[in-house]
């Protein structure tokens, strides 16, 4: 089982990429898994439950941890991206070690006025951080990912269907979600793996 | 010229009590209308600095000295009979659309006096006092109000959203030891 687009197998060459990535490294990769599969996890996440998460950084919609996902094309991708096959995939596209079968993994919906304020992830052994998009949206939409230096933005990524998003975690990976401007949806499985 | 409701003993025993216990306060109506519509009309006329500082806060602030000196005169001497007040940090503050005010590691005796007339809670901007255990005071702007903490919880201010459009939202915020 490999769901990955074929012409994204060779880690090396990625893997310049994401180390040249300023302001810290990061990689976006377009149509980067399988479209059928992608369309079908999708389906189910809208049929997910989502609660509103509100702190002083954030406001948007959660769903519980999907690690007890019941549905079978959730749990089928979630177990994929557990595997030890994709997490050696991705430790080599990042040069990094992961901690194996082990990852936090939540679809998250924003909608008009849900927003993340910037942050590093910075906690606990987090090491890599993804997201990929479910949904498009149009830069008027707002809710793109923006990647921040101290000197201000340096990076947007504005959320498309099938685009992966991944980046280093460290104490510069500042990064927010625009605010969404409009009634557009912005859905996305977001997770994260862990130092070994 | 704070409301004569406010300025009697055991008022102000109870809310010395209620502070204890809740840590914040919020005191509707806390001036004389005319007072507060008054200082409402000359803060909108002052020139704020702009100051964004990403993983802290975003707002517009003016140190005004013929505001603040009102301020001053008509609310210190009120506040001080519910808390001492020693080094008082005290600004106007304008909050437009994308600002905010995160939680900051060192909390703060605070006062905040609300002079927004125009303002609806879709807006977001709630101030917002939290325990850190997921306990939050959630308090929605109401003009002329005077909202009053201890440094046991830390405060937030939630980002002002598209939905405000043009629509600012003005206080004069107090920080004290």
């Amino acid at each position: 089982m490999n769901y990955i687009n074929p012409k994204y197998t060779d880690t090396k060459k990625l893997a310049k990429t994401f180390t040249k990535g300023k302001p810290f490294p990061y990689i976006v990769m377009d149509n980067f898994f399988d479209e059928k599969t992608l369309n079908r996890v999708r389906n189910a996440l809208t049929r997910e439950h989502y609660d509103l998460k509100e702190s002083d950084l954030f406001t948007f919609l959660q769903s519980r941890d999907l690690n007890g996902a019941k549905d079978k094309a959730v749990k089928g991708f979630v177990d994929y991206l557990k595997s030890e096959s994709f997490i050696q995939y991705i430790g080599g596209l990042t040069g990094t070690k992961l901690k194996k079968g082990k990852i936090s993994v939540h679809s998250t919906v924003y909608t008009n006025t849900h927003y993340l304020l910037c942050h590093d992830d910075e906690l606990d052994t987090l090491k890599i951080a993804l997201m990929i998009y479910l949904t498009d949206m149009k830069p008027k939409d707002g809710g793109s990912l923006r990647l921040f230096s101290k000197n201000g933005m340096v990076k947007s990524v504005t959320p498309k269907f099938n685009r992966l998003a991944l980046f280093k975690i460290s104490d510069k990976s500042l990064h927010d979600v625009e605010e969404v401007y409009t009634d557009a949806i912005r859905l996305t499985l977001g997770w994260w793996y862990y130092d070994q | 010229m704070i409301n004569e409701y406010y300025a009697n003993k055991e008022i102000i025993n109870m809310m010395i009590q209620k502070l204890k216990k809740d840590h914040v306060i919020e005191l509707q109506q806390f001036t004389k209308p005319e007072f507060a519509q008054k200082i409402s009309r000359e803060v909108k006329k002052l020139r704020f600095q702009r100051e964004e500082k990403l993983m802290s806060h975003s707002y517009g602030y003016s140190t005004d000295k013929r505001v603040l000196s009102e301020i001053v005169r008509e609310i210190i001497p009120f506040i001080i009979d519910i808390m001492p007040i020693k080094n008082l940090d005290l600004s106007i503050v304008k909050f437009e659309h994308k600002d905010y005010i995160l939680i900051h590691e060192k909390k703060q005796k605070t006062f905040i006096l609300d002079l927004t007339q125009q303002w609806s809670d879709a807006f977001g901007g709630q101030t917002v006092f939290s325990n850190m255990k997921g306990e939050n005071i959630i308090i929605n702007q109401k003009f002329n109000s005077l909202i009053l903490s201890d440094d046991k919880r830390h405060m937030f201010i939630k980002y002002i959203n598209n939905k405000s459009k043009k629509i600012a939202r003005y206080v004069v915020v107090g920080r004290f030891e």
